[in-house]
């Protein structure tokens, strides 16, 4: 049973009491907060996502709490905590909803070591997925929020994660997290896609959240294999094209790219040179969304 | 300073894993946790000394047949700068003779 | 006034118990583990060939702690051959403590042990030049204003902590295992003199078996803020255990424990460590370290009040309404032994005021940053 089948006053309750169940990818995460745009942003964007089949289990035990003190007057705050533990710093209150995101995010990254986890957006289509590995600011979350709204179905737009058992790509599907400008670019191309309220002044801007498409929640248990990995690069003008790139590079760049690679030794190293082996690599330029999808859906149709 | 006898070995033997593609490779060195990116002539010397000490004039010998090089003064300082990168990275080991 | 038990050392005492742990169990465990730095061990403690008996959602926990582990395994064993390295141009032995000499040693504690900094031990004669050439060898003092300067070298008895410029790795150097102002006085000199060599290195050395018991009691009753306490206390129940299997350890242990005015942390040791972990000391052993090394009647009630608590992971789970209390007390008292009273007060509000304004926690917003 999906969110979007209990009431937002269910879902307030429980994350007041016991705490909010539910499975986002393969993880189940149990989410404590009074805070009412937490509440709402959960509602709004993880409605998709199904309610945990257990509520004796989580994965990770997350409570956004606002600060107490003087602080709930004046200019208040938001503290992530990771089972009772502040790995951060307090935010202002109105970024509530992203700092869920954010510290979502930091518990996998820091604690999922079953997974190779890249820093990337991963897309897929016909059984095969590509890995869109960058450095913040190039365009990836645009381009992955893009490609969603065109058939391609969501794993990730921030966490790659790869099996190391087995070099599966496994499905993270979360909301979009878009910036400034991309945000109503994004809208203008979908317009039926779901946002949340924008949140201003950020460390990175404004930011929104586009919900992920409701078929990549519902298909979230379904892995793939990568076929491509293919380093964005918005460039103003730009006419869409990928450029082979070579695969020692490639692998390199993944493994710079990587959150945790530096923790798995040489069994990351293995897993990491399997999906490069595997894989085509591309540098892909681009300026206009339409052609770019256009390239991804020729890539999808090869053989 | 190197001559001819110096010898070179692998400095951690057993912890290397190297992946190659065309003409570059990945080399993973367990012992230090580190990966480089490396090219065939880098591949080559860390091949040819697994499980061997080797005199640096046989390696550069080697290597030159290897790659149908002659063995001249130029190719003798290349390879010697190759081998001081990677020893630099701590992947080989030299003993001065 | 006991504290209540907890699931955590209930598992690590019987690690069989793990498979009478129900899903909401494993939950609970898995959380005091982390919180404690034990998650790994708990890993190590619970052999692979019955993760097909334990809930599916609980292995993954498992597995990944244990890769932490090993990773962390690694760069200490680097660590240590680089600092035997550096020291080539000093005629001084590498002396590993705690952790770094668990790792070299291949001794017990080191199964799913999670580290952090590495802890060396050199003459006090020598400091000057082991700073200058760990300095040459890329390890930097880290930024510590004139305070914190003379704090550690004058009342932390080490060297401010010395940082890899590229590995990132932390070194503290002692010359002593307790400061000049501390109740007891072990003599550095007497510990340098037991040293042995590590099989396998040519100048790195750890404490002798019963130095290493007898400083990991100091560290973890006398030292530390006793933030990962559990974890030390397992460590020192790994050791006794290991070492005990020597006949004569027990009646060397107690004899030394005297010999270097450690009578009471020896105590501390062995009846927290009984207490909680199960470890078997004879009762001739505990007897002879209760006679020449339990505190008045009155302080030793109290001790049991506020290690009983502060020794349990620090997870909500094991707080009872002294909890709070019992760390705070012992965060002072942890201060107070390192200094003079007339300095603790000021110090503690110089830390409390540091730790209120200086960013030391990251920002959530710039994890791809990393």
């Amino acid at each position: 049973m999906s969110l979007s089948r209990i009431s937002n006053l269910t879902i307030l309750n429980a994350c007041g009491d016991e705490g909010l169940y539910f499975s986002v990818g393969p993880f189940i995460v149990c989410l404590h907060t009074s805070i009412p745009s937490v509440i709402e942003g959960v509602a709004l964007l993880y409605g998709d996502y199904p309610i945990a089949e257990t509520s004796a289990f989580a994965d990770y035990h997350i409570t956004l709490q606002a600060t107490a003190g003087v602080r709930r007057w004046y200019r208040p705050q938001v503290n992530f905590l990771f089972d009772g533990y502040k790995p951060f710093k307090p935010l202002p209150l109105s970024q509530s909803m992203p700092s869920f995101e954010w510290g979502l995010n930091w518990c996998i990254a820091n604690n999922a070591h079953q997974y190779l986890i890249i820093h990337a957006a991963v897309v897929e289509k016909n059984g095969r997925a590509v890995i869109l590995p960058a450095p913040p600011g190039s365009g990836k979350s645009t381009l992955c929020a893009a490609l969603v709204n065109r058939g391609w179905r969501l794993f990730s737009d921030e966490l790659a994660l790869i099996s190391m058992k087995n070099g599966n790509l496994v499905p993270i599907p979360r909301p979009v997290n878009l910036k400034n400008d991309s945000i109503e670019i994004i809208k203008s191309f979908a317009p039926d896609a779901v946002f949340s309220q924008k949140v201003r002044d950020t460390n990175k801007g404004t930011v929104s959240l586009m919900k992920a498409p409701g078929e990549s929640a519902q298909r979230s248990t379904e892995v793939a294999r990568a076929a491509w990995v293919v380093f964005p690069r918005y460039l103003a003008g730009a006419d869409a094209t990928l450029t082979s790139k070579p695969k020692a590079q490639a692998c390199m760049a993944l493994a710079q790219n990587a959150f945790n690679y530096n923790v798995l030794g040489a069994q990351g190293f293995k897993v990491l040179s399997s999906v490069v082996d595997a894989s085509d690599c591309y540098e892909f330029g681009y300026s206009q969304l339409d052609e770019a999808i256009e390239v991804f859906d020729g890539l999808a149709a090869s053989v | 300073m190197e001559n001819a006898a110096t010898l070179w070995s692998l400095y951690a033997a057993d912890e290397l894993l190297i992946r190659t593609w065309e003409d570059e490779a990945v080399v993973f060195d367990a012992y230090s946790g580190n990966t480089y990116l490396v090219d065939q002539m880098a591949v080559a010397i860390l091949q040819y000394l697994d499980g061997k000490t080797t005199p640096q004039s046989k390696l550069v010998s080697e290597c030159a047949d290897r790659f149908g090089y002659e063995v001249d003064v130029d190719f003798t300082a290349y390879l010697i700068s190759v081998l001081n990168r990677l020893a630099g990275l701590k992947l080989l080991h030299c003993e001065s003779r | 006034m006991i504290a209540k038990p907890c699931l955590l050392t209930q598992v690590l005492v019987k690690p069989e118990r793990c498979l009478e742990l129900s899903l909401r169990d494993w939950d609970l465990v898995i959380r005091q583990a982390r919180r404690a730095l034990l998650l790994s061990r708990l890993a190590s403690s619970v052999n692979e060939s019955i993760h097909g008996l334990i809930p599916d959602l609980v292995v993954p926990h498992l597995l990944a702690s244990k890769c932490l582990a090993d990773k962390q395994l690694h760069i200490i064993k680097y660590e240590v051959d680089r600092i035997q390295e550096a020291f080539q141009s000093l005629d001084a032995p590498v002396v590993v403590l705690k952790g770094g000499a668990y790792v070299v040693s291949g001794l017990p504690p080191v199964h799913g042990r999670l580290f952090s900094d590495i802890d060396i031990l050199v003459h006090k004669k020598s400091l000057d030049r082991v700073e200058e050439v760990m300095s040459s060898h890329g390890w930097m003092v880290t930024h510590v204003d004139a305070y914190d300067e003379h704090y550690y070298r004058e009342w932390m008895h080490e060297l401010p902590p010395m940082k890899h410029v590229r590995r990132g790795v932390v070194v503290d150097i002692h010359h002593t295992i307790l400061p000049e102002t501390a109740c007891f006085h072990p003599d550095p000199k007497k510990l340098m003199a037991d040293i042995q060599l590590v099989s396998g290195y040519e100048n790195v050395y750890t404490l002798s078996d019963i130095d290493m018991v007898l400083h990991s009691a100091t560290h973890l009753f006398f030292e530390g803020e006793l933030e990962h306490g559990l974890r030390d206390l397992v460590d020192l129940d790994a050791l006794l255990r290991h070492f005990s299997k020597d006949e004569n350890f027990w009646d060397q242990l107690i004899e030394r424990a005297a010999e270097m005015d450690l009578t009471r942390p020896l105590y501390y040791a062995l009846r927290y460590s009984q207490q909680m972990l199960e470890t078997p000391v004879p009762d001739v052993a505990m007897k002879a370290s209760m006679t020449i090394g339990k505190p008045p009647a009155a302080l030793s009630w109290l001790m049991d009040v506020l290690f009983d608590r502060a020794l349990m992971p620090d997870h909500p789970s094991c707080d009872d309404a002294f909890t709070p209390l019992a760390r705070w007390v012992l965060y002072i008292r942890s201060h107070y032994l390192r200094m003079p009273f007339h300095l603790l007060i000021p110090h503690l509000v110089r830390k409390a005021i540091k730790k209120r304004f200086s960013p030391t926690q990251a920002d959530v917003s710039k994890l791809e940053e990393n």
